[in-house]
């Protein structure tokens, strides 16, 4: 039983980082590459996470996706229950307060190649998208490892607003940082040490082995 | 001597060598202060021409407007009769219209692709056999043939420059901007590039504008000049009048 | 080339989700998970409660503890129990009263009690000294439940200030998210005194770590713990047949070792 928690976790940050990099990457590449001046609006908004404490962030969030919100109703008219305390709740809310993570990489590793490669594209008469994928998209690989890992690593490790919004259901919406935290409560200190400790030795790994990897692959094309 | 790519001769291969012509006029601003003004009016017949001048003088931002990596505030840009950029008319060519070779300064090849691959990486709407094919063409006449299928981390400074000349002409475009591209190498490397890019163009006569800080380049390899300082056109004509105008006076150049 | 290193270290993360394929509660008419929102005070007894019942039925009983007011809202907010197990028989009349609570369902299973615990570490002797030990110095923190949500905590103020201790040892005191982790904060020594439930003092976890002492009763309105079947509950069957587990002897008994007095049935609800 205790490690159903933590298959629920990682099942939920395998979904959300995945979904993330589809979302971040578009998001980003308009970011980086748009132009619309009041670009920096929605960076702001996309950095909000960051900055709010994850209680603000949890009670938008029941309010938008509650049972009396427009959001909430559709959900429940095409799903028949509800959106918040749900596990697809929780996805919609990490994909949420992950975003930065996962934008904020790219956007940086866009921004970083050499302009000159993209305007080289350009005059050889690929278009903006094609340019996007044959050429910023293969240099930002760093960038995109990053991006990946940090959404993973968070929403692992999401406790507040996970709380908030979905209600520590068993099976469902308790992930393995509120398991622990119900341990403690309950007095099963062993418990929560297990599962802090595999919590730990699994994004230990993960990251480490991300980052060797990364390492190899870096040094022939971020050098100019 | 190298022969001279024929898979690039017809259907490709039209005499319709045009002269580039371009008035135009950039402006940059600090708030409301202008900071720097490029006015020119040009004119470039098939051949080559020099842009001489210091830095600072304006000389990228006018290849960057012909290419249409940036827009004039109002001008108009054609080769021929083709109009690639026209204020009052409301043209402007994307670059990825304008058949506009440029060669920057940092060549710009794409790290992560082969020489060839980055040589064929214009020729996207031909099947691969035929793009393989012309790449190999190009590279071979400009004497770069045996690094296509390395990247451009691992091959020199002159072999660079060849890659980065074959990726922007075996596109056939209309003209060529060639920003400083041999201020890095050697005297001998110089010489050979310049001969094949001489023997290439003989065929084509495509409009050539070549920006060096070098009397040497300019002398040898120019057929005209034009000189700019700080944002204008100070002389255009016959190399060798305009600098020995501009030699002691200016301080122009080595 | 190049996403060959990147396909291969998302490939863990791949196996995980691929190998985690939706789980829902496993609704075979043999075995169902009844969801009971309990309150933290039940946090050892509904363990107990859920295990004598399983033993009979088929069915099991999935609990998720925290404050009885955190439910309530929760519950108005469509959080998908089937029962809700209150502290405080208010927030069950409140559920029924809004439509959320089936109707006829409702029954107070328990009153509690609170108590003053001090674990053993702490040299003072709350079985003789009863209030004064939380004026003692060697108490720097007294953990109370707070009582905005947690129906102890507004006991534990109700009594204090019964009392006359309130404004006295208001610097002193850390609140509790719920009474179980109020409980927590005490056990671990992070506060030296705390007002706790009855049925925390009598845990296994905690009944031979310290000592308490009984508040009396005309301190503090009685604690009233009811329970409610939820009209969003997709098993109300099971749902109905686990609260007339709890109202038969067997948990009595359950509910009795844990401290809580147990009023006597009158007539059985309708319903069932």
């Amino acid at each position: 039983m205790s490690f159903e928690s933590l298959l629920l976790s990682l099942r939920l940050a395998a979904i959300v980082s995945l979904l993330l990099l589809a979302i971040a990457l578009l998001l980003a590449a308009w970011l980086a590459f748009g132009r619309w001046r009041g670009r920096f609006l929605v960076e702001a908004f996309v950095a909000l996470p960051l900055v709010l404490p994850p209680t603000v962030l949890g009670f938008y969030l029941l309010v938008a996706m509650g049972p009396r919100s427009p959001l909430g109703r559709l959900w429940s008219g095409l799903f028949g229950r509800g959106l918040a305390f749900s596990f697809e709740g929780l996805v919609v809310a990490s994909l949420l307060y992950s975003l930065p993570f996962a934008v904020q990489p790219l956007v940086s590793s866009f921004r970083n190649v050499d302009p000159r490669l993209v305007q080289a594209s350009a005059l050889l008469g690929v278009s903006r998208s094609r340019t996007f994928f044959r050429i910023v998209l293969p240099l930002s690989f760093p960038g995109l490892v990053t991006a990946f890992v940090l959404s993973f690593a968070h929403t692992l490790g999401e406790f507040g607003v996970v709380l908030m919004v979905g209600g520590n259901l068993p099976g469902i919406t308790r992930t393995v940082s509120i398991a622990i935290y119900d341990s403690v409560e309950a007095m099963d200190y062993s418990g929560a040490g297990r599962l802090a400790l595999v919590l730990l030795l699994i994004s230990f790994s993960a990251l480490s082995i991300v980052y060797a990897v990364n390492r190899r692959v870096w040094s022939p094309w971020t050098a100019r | 001597m190298v022969a001279v790519d024929r898979p690039l001769t017809p259907p490709l291969l039209r005499a319709e060598s045009a002269p580039l012509t371009a008035h135009l006029r950039k402006e940059f601003r600090d708030g409301r202060a202008l900071t720097f003004a490029l006015d020119v009016a040009v004119e470039v017949p098939p051949g080559f021409t020099i842009l001489f001048g210091p830095s600072g003088a304006g000389k990228s931002t006018l290849l960057d407007c012909l290419a249409g990596l940036t827009s004039p505030g109002a001008g108009r840009i054609a080769v021929g009769e083709r109009v690639l950029f026209d204020s009052s008319a409301h043209v402007n060519l994307a670059p990825q219209k304008r058949r506009v070779a440029y060669v920057f300064q940092s060549l710009a090849l794409f790290p992560h692709l082969t020489v060839e691959e980055n040589v064929a990486y214009g020729l996207g709407h031909l099947p691969l056999a035929e793009r393989r094919a012309r790449a190999r063409g190009v590279l071979d006449s400009f004497r770069a043939g045996h690094v296509l299928a390395r990247r451009p981390g691992e091959i020199s400074g002159g072999e660079r420059q060849r890659a980065a000349l074959a990726r922007s002409l075996v596109t056939d475009p209309q003209i060529l901007l060639l920003d400083e591209p041999l201020s890095a190498l050697d005297e001998e490397l110089r010489a050979g590039i310049v001969e094949d890019l001489r023997r290439w163009n003989a065929a084509r006569q495509l409009p050539v504008v070549y920006v060096t800080h070098s009397r040497e380049e300019a002398r040898s390899l120019g057929e005209r000049l034009i000189a700019l300082d700080a944002g204008s056109v100070v002389a255009q004509g016959a190399p060798q009048d305009i600098l020995a105008r501009i030699s002691a006076r200016d301080g122009m150049g080595r | 080339m190049k996403l060959v290193p990147f396909a291969s270290s998302c490939l863990p993360f791949f196996l995980c989700a691929a190998a985690l394929t939706p789980r829902g509660p496993a609704l075979s008419p043999q075995s169902r998970e009844i969801r009971v929102a309990a309150a933290a005070d039940l946090q050892f007894a509904m363990k107990d409660l859920a295990a004598e019942y399983e033993k009979g039925a088929g069915n099991k009983v999935i609990p998720t503890f925290g404050s009885s007011g955190n439910f309530f809202s929760q519950i108005q907010n469509g959080a998908p129990f089937d029962a809700f197990f209150s502290a405080d028989v208010e927030y069950a009349r409140k559920l029924e009263a809004s439509g959320h609570a089936e109707p006829g369902t409702l029954f107070m299973y328990a009153i509690g009690r609170i108590v003053i615990w001090v674990p053993a570490g702490v040299r003072v002797d709350v079985a003789r000294n009863h209030w004064d030990v939380l004026l003692d110095p060697e108490v720097q923190r007294v953990a109370v439940a707070n009582p905005q949500h947690a129906p102890y905590g507004r006991a534990a103020v109700d009594a204090l200030k019964g009392a006359g201790l309130f404004e006295k040892l208001e610097a002193k005191i850390v609140y509790g998210e719920n009474i179980s982790q109020t409980a927590q904060f005490v056990e671990s020594g992070n506060a030296q005194a705390g007002i706790l439930s009855y049925s925390h003092a009598l845990s296994a976890p905690m009944k031979d770590k310290g000592a308490f002492w009984m508040i009396p009763q005309d301190l503090y309105p009685p604690i009233e713990q009811a329970a409610v079947v939820l009209k969003s509950s997709a098993q109300k069957d099971a749902a109905r047949a686990f609260l007339a587990f709890v109202k038969g002897p067997a948990a009595r008994a359950i509910l009795e070792r844990y401290g809580f007095t147990v009023p006597a049935v009158s007539a059985p609800p309708k319903g069932l």
